[in-house]
């Protein structure tokens, strides 16, 4: 459509000058930092061109917090779909109660994370959470040996209550694709004989992929950027094995427990980060580009 | 008889048949989908209840009898927690803030989300990609000199300022929300408002807002939800009792407990902070889902 | 549009009038008519409704009566107070003294040169005895955190590390006096054993806590700086000093022994403590806010004994070598008023506002002579006794805080759930730790 130029700076000045003056400014200011060894206190920058870079390259916990993060983006996410496919299809199933079941799914969502890490820590607990407290019910007993929270397991076991915490925002998106779609395509796929599995595939993935596109885009900026639950899980000092790249930024510039003062070279993780994530929409828009079928 | 005849009697004979199978195999085929989302819905609910519960026990019970029912009620933990440790005049912050700060949030991103997709001028693409960049950008470099500016504004410690600060982050992820909103309604309308002598901007106060409101609706209560948990940034912008939001008093509560050890506080500031939002999605979970469903697939 | 355009008039004049009357709201109190008045910015660790902030509202308040042209204004940050405090000093904010945790300031404010000496004000008389004011602490809390000669902090709070135990169960296992050498204390360990009690409490993997047990035995056997020399090491070599291999061991031997029970490894603070206060386990190396800490879960009648951390035969440490969590007061450099905020501090030193402090908050205090709350009578008896303070982690954690994040701890936490050996521990030591100092 045709519009006046005033139209348009107009609509776009508010949204443009908040955006810009308090967050876009300060990023960009932020990324200046990451050219300094400073640790945020008084004048005491000096300036030493890339060398935070090259520090972050060669910091061995900075990959392994990236590998974390990346184990939480690509398992997590296949688990998050995935999930959220199989309870798409379930609730499609002619079920009764199928809004209150949805409902119910998505409410994580909607809790304080620290509600909910406190929650998970009671669960996993080794003497009486109650996965320890079900199994030994059942004498199940690998099981209530099994110790969610050890430093071998801690990892996986967050990563179950992310992927919990995640399945019903994603089964949202995909139900709110999967609705939209005409009965009669269904119809059709069962007139060719297509069972259940055939169906899925070559009908309702191929239907939703425009939605399932920004639903991958959302989880991969949010499972990039993770921070808080995982933070929050762990007491008082994060173990190294909860690490994300967020948690390496926070912990490196703004030591909560410990004195460890180094703004720039977190500004510079902040900045790897930011990379990571236009790298990985980038990658994901590409896979991912397919002919949009309209119907 | 032609292919469309011959696919019709070929759609009703399936839909026939699969009404027999249906019928037959409906409570088999069903009950994998009732077991599986029904244990999950399950443990959901049974953690609310949890939470709700241990806010209500002793200190001691929490940890001696972490899933039995309370022995006895302790409603002092609230008490305790709405009035000494002042989740009173947190909640009221937090309202009033949270509340102005969706309001506002709307008010700037549905006429920027409008244009970015649905007029063509130069530089969109760009200005729609320095928007959704945002998205990407980690908060905690944003915290000192986000600080500066609103140092050098007057804007610390202040209500004022952290409503500002959650207007400007919020924008990215509206805007992303929205302009999905926007370009999934149909283009003919426009087309007809102005062959009926609307004026561009009345295309959308009059056609288009209306038209969007359910994603408007849906982008208040992922709004509302995210700022009412929101702690990071009201940590590092208010300082004072009085300012403090909901979520800012939880977590320092929560940060507090090495030397104060009391969980059964902390249980009951939790549901002080989880109410509002529950209460909110239990009466516009459905608007909000029927929101996204329009948004989603433009 | 006329809609339209109110809304946008509307935000613009929202953020405009917000942003102009804001100043008005931030100006001080009017001055006293004919006295100066003085306003100081007192930035804190506590929360607002903690007992210790409620205590120290209390000196201010007290400290005001008896000075009228002085105000103190406390915010109440909560933790991250020394983090904001950063910001805010970038951002020209005005802030006259603060607290924290000693460590913290060691190795933040103190270690950028951004407090203000109190060597001279030291040496003014107690306002409450005949002495200086350097004499009202406990022996060696003072100097405890001290740069060089230069005195930056003002410790109010202590929180001695011992080991915090259920003195029922002590008694019921025979145990009648406090163990002094490693040997009578592993004698302890297998009575409570046999008594059919867990012996040690502890998180599986919160090196905050845990590692005291490693600063302790390194100390008790090489004497204090030993660790922190060999954390700043850079050719790593001297972690191939036998002290460690040795402290590495007699920890995986308590772990070997069964003293710890298997689920530890799993416990997530405050999994672990928890097991003290329910009964299960009698005794956890800690701070001494453990006993205040699980008060409301272990219940009033709780018998809280304080252990002292044996000393280990032949060895240059001593079991009265007492680790003290200090907090402490700073002045900030750039203040006007370093002389008024000293007399405060002063203020809050005599032995009746440290007496309030202590059982108002049921906290450990600097002041010589104030009776600790009944809880920890122990802690008292110990700082009072200390022939010398140890910095926790030997001071690794204020010089070198991103060495023991990145190399120390994740090597500990291994050592402490023994997925590696005394020895294997020892040689990723040396390794990471050159590896580390290559790079920083």
């Amino acid at each position: 459509m045709k519009a006046r130029k005033g139209l348009i700076i107009l609509f776009l000045l508010p949204a443009s000058l908040l955006y810009g003056i308090f967050f876009l400014l300060p990023a960009i200011q932020a990324f200046r930092y990451s050219l300094y060894n400073w640790s945020g206190f008084g004048d005491s920058k000096v300036f030493i061109g890339l060398q935070n870079y090259v520090e972050l390259v060669n910091d061995k916990v900075f990959w392994l917090s990236l590998r974390n993060t990346m184990m939480i983006l690509v398992v997590g996410g296949i688990i998050v779909f995935t999930l959220a496919f199989i309870m798409t299809v379930a609730l499609n199933s002619g079920i009764k109660g199928k809004k209150l079941f949805r409902a119910m799914i998505f409410l994580p969502n909607v809790i304080a994370t620290i509600a909910l890490t406190t929650l998970w820590a009671y669960i996993y607990n080794p003497s009486f959470g109650i996965i320890v407290n079900f199994a030994k019910a059942f004498g199940l007993e690998k099981l209530s040996n099994y110790i969610w929270t050890s430093p071998d397991n801690v990892f996986w076991s967050v990563l179950i209550a992310i992927i919990w915490m995640n399945v019903g925002y994603y089964l949202i998106l995909l139900m709110a694709g999967v609705d939209k779609i005409p009965k009669e395509f269904y119809e059709a796929a069962e007139i060719e004989g297509a069972n259940k599995v055939q169906t899925f595939f070559k009908v309702t993935v191929p239907l939703i992929w425009d939605v399932l596109t920004i639903a991958v885009v959302l989880y991969s900026i949010g499972a990039l950027k993770i921070f808080e639950f995982p933070y929050a899980f762990y007491g008082i000092s994060v173990p190294q094995q909860l690490y994300t790249v967020g948690i390496y930024l926070y912990i490196m510039g703004f030591g909560k427990r410990y004195p460890i003062y180094r703004l720039g070279y977190a500004t510079a993780i902040g900045v790897m980060l930011l990379l990571s994530v236009i790298i990985v929409v980038l990658i994901l828009r590409k896979l991912m580009k397919r002919d949009i079928l309209e119907y | 008889m032609d292919t469309q005849e011959l696919n019709n009697i070929k759609r009703e004979e399936a839909a026939k048949k699969s009404a027999r199978k249906g019928k037959r195999l409906m409570w088999l085929s069903r009950t994998p989908s009732y077991v599986f989302v029904g244990i999950w819905s399950l443990f959901t609910v049974f953690v609310i209840l949890w939470v709700g519960l241990s806010s209500l026990k002793s200190n001691m019970q929490i940890f001696k009898e972490p899933w039995m029912l309370p022995t006895e009620l302790h409603f002092e933990n609230f008490v305790k927690a709405w009035s000494v440790m002042r989740f009173s005049n947190y909640f009221l912050n937090s309202t009033l803030v949270v509340l102005i700060s969706v309001v506002l949030i709307l008010v700037v991103s549905a006429p920027a989300s409008y244009v970015l997709s649905r007029l063509k001028f130069r530089g969109r693409t760009l200005i729609s990609m320095i928007y959704t960049a945002g998205m990407g950008i980690p908060y905690p470099l944003l915290f000192i000199p986000l600080f500066v500016i609103m140092a050098s504004l007057k804007l610390i410690d202040n209500l004022v300022g952290l409503t500002i600060v959650y207007v400007s982050l919020s924008i990215p992820f509206t805007v992303y929300i929205l302009t999905g909103f926007f370009s999934s309604l149909p283009s003919e309308l426009e087309e007809a408002a102005i062959i009926d002598g609307c004026k561009d901007y009345q295309v959308f106060t009059k056609i288009m807002l209306p038209l969007a409101s359910p994603g408007l609706i849906t982008a208040a209560i992922f709004n509302f939800i995210g700022l009412w948990n929101e702690y990071q940034l009201a940590l590092v912008f208010i300082n004072s009792d009085e300012n403090r939001t909901i979520s800012l008093g939880l977590y320092s509560l929560a940060n507090s407990m090495q030397y104060t050890g009391d969980w059964a506080g902390l249980f009951a500031g939790i549901v002080i902070i989880m109410v509002p939002t529950i209460i909110l999605y239990i009466f516009l979970s459905e608007k909000m889902i029927a929101g996204i469903t329009m948004g989603a697939s433009k | 549009m006329k809609r339209l355009r109110m809304l946008i008039l509307l935000v613009i004049a929202l953020s405009l009038t917000l942003a102009a009357c804001q100043p008005a709201a931030e100006e001080p109190e009017a001055p006293a008519a004919g006295e100066e008045q003085i306003v100081l910015e007192y930035w804190s660790m506590w929360n607002p409704s903690e007992p210790a902030a409620l205590a120290i509202q209390k000196w201010i308040d007290a400290f005001e009566a008896e000075n009228p042209n002085i105000t103190i204004n406390a915010t109440w940050n909560g933790r991250e107070n020394q983090t904001k405090l950063r910001s805010a000093l970038a951002g020209g904010t005005k802030v006259d003294f603060m607290d924290q945790d000693a460590d913290q300031i060691t190795g933040g404010l103190q270690k950028e040169g951004m407090g203000y000496p109190l060597n001279e004000f030291l040496t003014q008389q107690a306002l409450d005895e005949d002495i200086s004011i350097a004499d009202t602490f406990t022996p060696g809390t003072l100097e405890l955190h001290k740069d060089g000669d230069t005195y930056y902090q003002f410790p109010y709070m202590n929180n001695t590390w011992q080991f915090w135990a259920n003195g029922d169960i002590l008694a019921e296992a025979g145990v009648t006096a406090h163990p002094q050498t490693w040997d009578e204390f592993l004698a302890m360990a297998e009575q409570i054993k046999d008594a059919g009690y867990n012996v040690f409490a502890a998180e599986g993997n919160e090196f905050s806590y845990n590692f005291a047990y490693f600063t302790y035995l390194v100390e008790r056997m090489e004497g204090p700086g030993v660790l922190l020399a060999a954390a700043a090491d850079k050719t790593g070599e001297s972690w191939n000093d036998p002290v460690f291999l040795k402290s590495a061991q007699m920890i995986t031997d308590l772990w070997d022994a069964g003293y710890f029970p298997p689920e530890t490894v799993g416990y997530v603070w405050p999994a672990g403590q928890m097991t003290l206060a329910t009964g299960d386990a009698t005794m956890e190396l800690c701070g001494s806010w453990l006993p205040n800490e699980l008060r409301g879960t272990a219940g009033e009648d709780f018998n809280w004994v304080g252990l002292k951390f044996p000393g280990v035969e032949g060895g240059k440490g001593d079991v009265d070598h007492l680790t003290e969590w200090l907090i402490s007061f700073m002045i900030m450099k750039d203040t006007e008023y370093a002389e008024e905020i000293f007399e405060f501090f002063k203020f809050t030193q005599t032995k009746e506002n440290a007496q309030m402090m202590a059982i108002d908050a049921i906290i450990g205090v600097t002041r010589k002579g104030v009776t600790w709350p009944e809880l920890l009578k122990d802690g008292e008896e110990a700082a009072a006794n200390a022939k010398l303070a140890l910095k926790p982690y030997d001071g690794i954690q204020a010089l070198y805080p991103e060495y023991q994040e990145i190399v120390l701890a994740p090597a500990f936490n291994d050592l402490w759930v023994t997925t590696i050996t005394p020895e294997e521990f020892v040689e990723r030591m040396a390794t990471e730790s050159k590896a580390f100092w290559d790079t920083h």
